[in-house]
């Protein structure tokens, strides 16, 4: 990257449980709140914004174009453009590393960036012979005709089906995401016990992070409009109270016969949104603001749809390529939670010098990742894993604990829907 | 012409007629333009070629605010006032009487003179811009419209939607002027024009007007107009004809032929102009005028502000922000707080849209701009923050180091305090200079009053950044030196101290209450003090008593009804229960009462409570707390509920005579305590024959609008 391009701040919402404490709360306030909070908090001029990107999985109906609506009611002046992007579990790791290629190619000064999903307002379906028989209610000119279209209604035109249910399956391989995850922990032989350890163990840091606070320069209190007085705090999902005996109980959701992947240990559907502002180094020294990290690169990479999981590995491979970097020199590693039988068969890949050979076409292994550098303070499984809003998250989580932890190097990646991987290496500030 | 741009002719012979008065900001109907419209409708009705006129405002985001009100309050005689009316009459006729389509094109404020202009034409258009008001706030002044409004307004929308605007002045947004038929379309702010062409040449169908079933029964009208008179008297107790008088050529004129009810428009007219209550109000006008006029443009108006304390008071400061498009930060210790005053906000928000008066999309946009924390951050952006916390000095002096601390050097901190001493609370500060008293009236959002009180280290930047903001808000800012009580309270706490003094001597708070209100307050003492809250009373009492023990009553009986937990209306009720009975056990509490000290008089009441007031007012004035006599009479009009139509204590005490107001006092000081001693600035001016009000009230006038 030829401009040097420095993260000046940025904020989530908490976490929630699609159907809980945000359900009230439309997508396009999540992303403005987000906006807004990351302006303020970074003490930065609207005016010197160039660009706003926000990446969302499922583009809600009354804002398709929501970075443009949030960015407006955020205060960000009307002459700033702003466009959405949409790379399914990527899209907000997907409008930061647009962010930055267009301040690293002198196109942009300063950009927002981020993701936003709220899966409790994803729409319902009605079957296409449904919305026929209503433009035939809505077209007949008398009484006579509009009773004969309202008898033509039959009970199968009622059923929903979920949009959410049609975004997590697979439509060119047909598995859902679930069962990709089931295919992985056949592939790399993880059992049951360690997938819901790895989930235990993300809860246990979720709330340790919590109690030692060090989610609150991340995270933004909510005050959900219309109903103010109840305010969202803390994310919803992670619990104190769950154990390796209450994970083990739950009943395998994909696959009847030998199968692993719970509830308890994939990332539950879920409400939020995340923001950062980026920006020239320059323009953040000329302002005297004082960044919270860098970004170094970002990698992109695809693979079968059937195994979508590896994505990060994929992606990670590319990455360091492109920045001459090793594993080795991440201070602190974020992978994306989808599914605990996922990362544990991407940690496995990472160890794995056949898996290089084989399908990375390298002659070594991408390296192993030490679990005490990986997802210090939790991931999705217990907090949750909002569509769009993720890849945003990961990126600020991690620049938040490279700082609190003495800087160095940090590695944020996801697997994504579809059968993708991305990648973003950033240089954290000491705080 | 100077006055009116006469745009040429198009080729499909429309006429364009711009106003745009010269020097000013907004277009008033001066005599001058008065005289070039009728030459130009003189001239475009000789003139072949004209196929349709327009009327319109060369100014952005202003049609017409009105007729020149120098010129209303130099009517002083009424058959120039009579005169007066015709004159305008007759040319808003030939307009209405034009053979061609007309149209007018209303682009921003409309007020008076100016309505009564395109009520004139055949067609009215308007841009839909939130700038866009339009009304008769005629009444408001005392007199009515007398260019046609009070004939043509009924005609056009019906007496169900014309009264209200006639009787209350109350002015209507674009959407609303729609829905009521007051005009025929709205258009695109920037193709307005354009629009009012088109409607001109291609016309509209007359539209039919939405009246309820009472209008077309028999009894019907008679039946809206008994209603409305009733509401005329609830609010104004008979204390101001014009709306009487309105309301009456409304009943009689739309009865009539329209002539003659413009011919009793022009009676009425002749009449209020020259009453007393007329010259009263426009002699407020005009000093709010100028003093709107006295405020400076701060070199760097107020981008982004905060608000700390989301209190009642708080959350209605945060929302006159957010109402005027300016980003707010909120904050207060604890979310449910911050949450409730957000919540109050969005309220206050919804309510407008309900009303029509914003969109749905512009009332998302407003709501937008309310932020909440519990944290000192996100205040890096914030250039005027206002503190609206307890009413306590070191939570107040924590709080502006704590701002200091996160906001920018050069912002602006504005504490919102009624009885504290803006000096002290910027005392330890890093930067006292930036620190200046904003002294809001509750409720917020109804009170047009604001102190700005200038504490002895205040900049002249702060202070001018702190005026322009109030009057951004739309408050009429009073400056007033930082001392015990500032000025309104100081004021009127000398009438509230001798109404409890009357208490505590037998009088009960009702007949005091009633005499007040009878004297034309909007309500007295005893029920304001309920209102306000005994305990936010006490602690200005407490401070008053302790600045000034000579004058200042004492606040015993407002202790005890705080110790009794008696703190007005948001509590067990004050000196009135909660069935708005008076509670008879608060004389329990009164150390020195008796029962009763027999029958007092009402007349007697008034002045006992009046003249420590103007006694109070003069002192004020000695000592500087304020800089004049009319901004004493503004600011006790607008801050406190003092008869609008007696024009303010200082007037009051000019119609009295000083030498009058001295004798009274001295009686009294004999006769009750020394606290009646009369000011020395009194005294002087008794013996000097001097007034408070130079030459009249009228003579203030640089140009001045409206009606």
């Amino acid at each position: 990257m030829d401009v040097p391009v420095v993260v000046l701040g940025g904020v989530r919402t908490p976490f929630a449980k699609a159907g809980s404490a945000l359900r009230h709360v439309a997508p396009l306030d999540l992303a403005r709140f987000v906006l807004r909070e990351t302006l303020d908090r970074a003490a930065f001029d609207p005016d010197l914004v160039d660009e706003v990107i926000m990446g969302t999985g499922a583009p809600p109906a009354e804002a398709p174009n929501i970075a443009r609506s949030a960015a407006i009611l955020a205060g960000v002046p009307e002459r700033v453009p702003a466009y959405t992007v949409q790379r399914n579990c990527a899209s907000g790791m997907e409008a930061i590393a647009q962010a930055a290629d267009l301040i690293a190619s002198g196109r942009a000064r300063a950009v927002l960036a981020g993701g936003v999903e709220s899966m409790s307002r994803i729409p319902i379906y009605f079957p296409d012979a449904t919305s026929d028989l209503l433009v035939r209610l809505a077209r007949a000119r008398n009484a006579a005709g509009k009773a004969r279209a309202v008898l033509a209604f039959r009970p199968r035109h009622f059923k929903p089906t979920p949009a959410l249910l049609l975004g997590l399956r697979d439509p060119n391989c047909g598995l859902s995401m679930g069962e990709t995850a089931e295919r992985l922990a056949q592939e790399f032989g993880i059992t049951r016990e360690e997938q819901d350890r790895f989930s235990l163990e993300s809860h246990r840091r979720a709330i340790a992070a919590r109690k030692a606070g060090r989610l609150r320069d991340e995270t933004m209190p909510l005050y959900p409009p219309g109903r103010e007085t109840e305010p969202v705090v803390d994310d919803v999902g992670p619990r104190e109270d769950t154990s390796l005996d209450a994970l083990a109980r739950l009943k395998p959701v994909y696959a009847r016969a030998l199968g692993t992947v719970t509830a308890g240990n994939s990332s539950p559907i879920t409400d939020g949104a995340a923001a950062i502002l980026l920006a020239r180094e320059d323009l953040a020294r000329a302002l005297g603001i004082r960044p919270l990290g860098r970004i170094l690169a970002h990698a992109e990479a695809g693979l079968a749809p059937s195994r979508m999981g590896l994505g990060p590995a994929f992606a990670t491979a590319r990455l360091l390529e492109r920045a001459g970097l090793r594993i080795s020199d991440f201070a602190r590693i974020e992978i994306n939670e989808a599914f605990a039988a996922q990362v544990l068969a991407v940690m496995k890949a990472f160890a794995s010098q056949s898996f290089a050979e084989r399908e990375l076409g390298r002659s070594e292994a991408l390296g192993e990742i030490a679990p005490d550098r990986l997802n210090p303070n939790g991931g999705a499984i217990a907090l949750g894993h909002p569509i769009g809003a993720s890849g945003a998250r990961l990126v600020l989580t991690l620049l938040h604990e490279l700082g609190r932890t003495g800087g160095g190097r940090g590695l944020a990646t996801l697997c994504v829907g579809g059968g993708q991987g991305s990648a973003i290496a950033v240089e954290g500030s000491v705080r | 012409m100077s006055e009116i741009l006469m745009k040429p002719l198009t080729d499909r012979g429309v006429a364009y007629l711009l106003f745009d008065s010269p020097n000013r900001s907004v277009n008033v109907l001066s005599q001058t333009a008065m005289v070039e419209l009728e030459r130009a409708v003189d001239e475009i009705s000789r003139n072949r070629d004209v196929r349709a006129l327009v009327i319109g405002s060369a100014k952005e985001g202003t049609f017409i605010a009105g007729a020149d009100v120098n010129a209303i309050g130099a009517l002083t005689d009424a058959t120039a006032a009579r005169e007066a009316s015709r004159r305008g009459q007759a040319i808003y006729g030939k307009i209405a009487a034009l053979p061609i389509p007309t149209v007018a094109a209303i682009n921003g404020i409309c007020l008076g003179g100016g309505t009564e202009l395109a009520l004139a034409c055949r067609y009215r258009i308007a841009a839909d811009d939130e700038r866009v008001s339009i009304g008769l706030p005629e009444v408001n002044l005392g007199i009515l419209p007398a260019w046609g409004g009070c004939t043509r307004l009924p005609r056009l929308i019906g007496i169900e939607a014309a009264l209200p605007m006639i009787l209350t002045g109350a002015p209507a947004t674009a959407r609303r002027a729609l829905k009521i038929g007051l005009v025929d379309a709205l258009a695109a702010p920037a193709g307005l024009l354009h629009a009012a062409a088109q409607l001109a040449i291609e016309g509209m169908p007359p539209r039919r007007l939405r009246r309820s079933f009472l209008v077309g029964l028999p009894g019907g009208p008679a039946l809206i107009f008994r209603t409305a008179k009733k509401r005329v008297l609830a609010k104004t107790h008979g204390q101001y004809p014009a709306p009487i008088e309105a309301l009456d050529v409304v009943r009689r004129g739309f009865a009539s032929t329209e002539a003659e009810s413009l011919e009793m428009e022009g009676e009425a007219f002749a009449r209020l102009v020259t009453g007393d209550v007329a010259r009263r109000l426009v002699g407020l006008f005009f000093q709010m005028e100028s003093n709107k006029r006295s405020v400076e443009e701060p070199a760097s108006p107020t981008k982004r502000g905060a608000v700390v304390g989301a209190g009642v008071m708080g959350a209605g400061i945060a929302t006159l922000l957010v109402r005027k498009g300016i980003p707010v930060r909120l904050r207060d210790v604890a979310h449910d707080r911050v949450g409730a005053g957000l919540a109050r906000i969005r309220e206050a928000i919804d309510e407008r849209r309900r009303k029509g008066d914003l969109t749905d999309a512009a009332a998302r946009s407003r709501r937008a701009l309310a932020s909440g924390t519990v944290d000192w951050i996100g205040f890096g952006n914030v250039d005027f923050a206002i503190e609206a916390a307890l009413e306590d000095l070191a939570i107040k002096r924590a709080i502006v180091k704590d701002l200091e601390a996160c906001l920018p050097p050069s912002a602006i901190i504005a504490t919102n305090t009624s009885s504290l001493s803006v000096a002290a609370i910027a005392e330890g500060a890093s930067r006292p200079e930036n620190i200046v008293g904003l002294h809001f009236f509750n409720p917020v959002d109804k009170m047009p009053l604001v102190e700005v009180v200038l504490a002895p280290r205040t900049s002249n930047e702060a202070a001018t950044k702190a005026f322009a903001l109030a009057k951004r808000l739309g408050k009429t800012p009073i400056p007033v030196r930082d001392s015990p009580g500032f000025l309104v309270n100081r004021l009127l706490f000398a009438y509230v101290g001798e109404a409890i003094a009357m208490y505590e001597e037998g009088t009960t708070a009702s007949e005091i209450d009633a005499a007040m209100q009878g004297y034309g307050w909007a309500m007295g003492p005893f029920r304001m003090l309920d209102e306000v809250g005994l305990d936010v009373a006490l602690a200005v009492a407490r401070i008053l008593a302790k600045a000034f023990p000579a004058t200042a009553g004492s606040p015993r009986l407002i202790e005890a009804m705080v110790q009794a937990g008696k703190l007005g209306k948001k509590s067990r009720g004050g000196f009135y229960g909660r069935n708005r009975k008076e509670d008879a056990s608060v004389r329990g509490l009164a150390s020195s009462s008796r029962e009763s000290a027999g029958t007092v008089s009402r007349e007697e009441i008034v002045e006992r409570l009046t003249l420590p007031l103007l006694n109070e007012a003069a002192r004020a004035l000695e000592e500087g707390v304020v800089n004049s006599a009319s901004r004493i009479d503004l600011a006790m009009v607008l801050g406190a509920g003092f008869p609008p139509f007696r024009g303010g204590p200082m007037a009051l005490a000019d119609d009295w005579g000083a030498a009058a107001v001295v004798e009274k006092l001295r009686a009294r000081a004999e006769r009750i305590g020394t606290r009646f001693h009369p000011a020395a600035l009194l005294v002087r001016m008794a013996t000097l024959w001097e007034r408070f009000h130079g030459g009249g009230t009228q003579s203030h006038g640089a140009p001045a609008t409206a009606g």
